[in-house]
């Protein structure tokens, strides 16, 4: 049995700054375990790809107070596991689904290779996104993305994506 | 006619990297963190000082100006995903400057510890057609 250890959480609408705050938090974390830096990259990049995720895309329900975004870091000893959630309108999560599906289908290779190609072709989005987030993440797990869309109404679906990255 | 150029210089800070641009010593640097609020907003200053730097040099070579080679040095701890695209649009100028047989020398300094910053470095060099001189860092 491994035991799971809850090291980070937030709960709630997502600043800017509070991303940097949860970055701190995690980078002291691993400091005091004695773990290498390629771990604590990992994690970092994780963390910022999928924050700044929910930072740029939250589709916040108004007076809403039980889908609200939602991050937690879990550890035990295999690996780093993170959740996090927020709102979206059901009308982005057919491409958020499929784009979720690709980079699962490829291995590192296939991920370096979509990553160069999103580079070279990509345009940025007003919101400052270049779609590169999710193979940047599914590059540094090496394990596959777990995804869930909740249904929460007509317009809206709850959000969550699974991130594993193991200590090895 | 020269486009008038002056150095450009931008602290780093925990969320977006230094910027020391000085077009009169020919040596450019960038590094540290990268994950600025909007890095559209951000970069798109920098790739058009850049932009501007190859017009300016190639307008020096034409009139027989040559001077020492460009130094780039690349120091970045990390950099996220949005900043990637416009680090690659700065290299891709970089690569147009070396094309012109402008002497150019590209530094790209990584954690001795950090592969993937070096991977990535590779990748670049590889995606725009430039040589890359990579240095690692002991950060002991």
């Amino acid at each position: 049995m491994s035991n799971r250890e809850n090291i980070l959480g937030h709960y709630g609408p997502l600043s800017y700054d509070e991303i940097g705050f949860l970055l701190n938090r995690m980078s002291a974390y691993v400091d005091r375990q004695g773990m290498n830096i390629t771990i604590k990259k990992k994690v970092y990049s994780a963390m910022v790809e999928s924050l700044e995720n929910v930072y740029k895309h939250q589709d916040i329900i108004n007076g809403d107070t039980e889908y609200q975004p939602r991050f937690t870091l879990f550890l035990d000893n295999k690996c780093f596991s993170m959740f996090v959630s927020n709102s979206v309108l059901n009308k982005k999560a057919v491409s958020l689904k499929e784009r979720l599906d690709k980079v699962n289908q490829l291995d590192l290779k296939g991920l370096k290779e979509l990553y160069k190609q999103t580079i070279l072709s990509g345009n940025v989005s007003p919101k400052g996104g270049a779609g590169l987030g999710i193979i940047n993440i599914a590059k540094v797990s090496e394990n596959k993305i777990g995804y869930n869309f909740e249904p929460i109404s007509s317009e809206h679906a709850y959000f969550t994506i699974n991130i594993e990255i193991s200590l090895k | 006619m020269l486009t008038p150029m002056e150095t450009l210089y931008i602290d780093g800070s925990d969320v977006s990297p230094k910027v020391s641009f000085d077009p009169f010593s020919r040596t450019l640097e960038l590094g540290g963190y990268s994950r600025p609020e909007n890095a559209k907003t951000f970069y798109t200053p920098l790739v058009q000082w850049i932009n501007n730097f190859n017009e300016w040099i190639l307008n020096a070579a034409k009139s027989g100006g040559t001077g020492e080679p460009i130094v780039f040095n690349f120091k970045f701890i990390y950099f996220n995903s949005s900043s990637a695209k416009f680090i690659y649009d700065i290299v891709a100028v970089l690569s147009s400057i070396h094309k012109n047989n402008i002497p150019i020398n590209i530094f790209w300094y990584y954690d001795a510890d950090d592969d993937e910053l070096l991977e990535t470095g590779e990748e670049l060099s590889e995606m725009s057609s430039i040589p890359f001189n990579y240095v690692p860092v002991n950060n002991d």
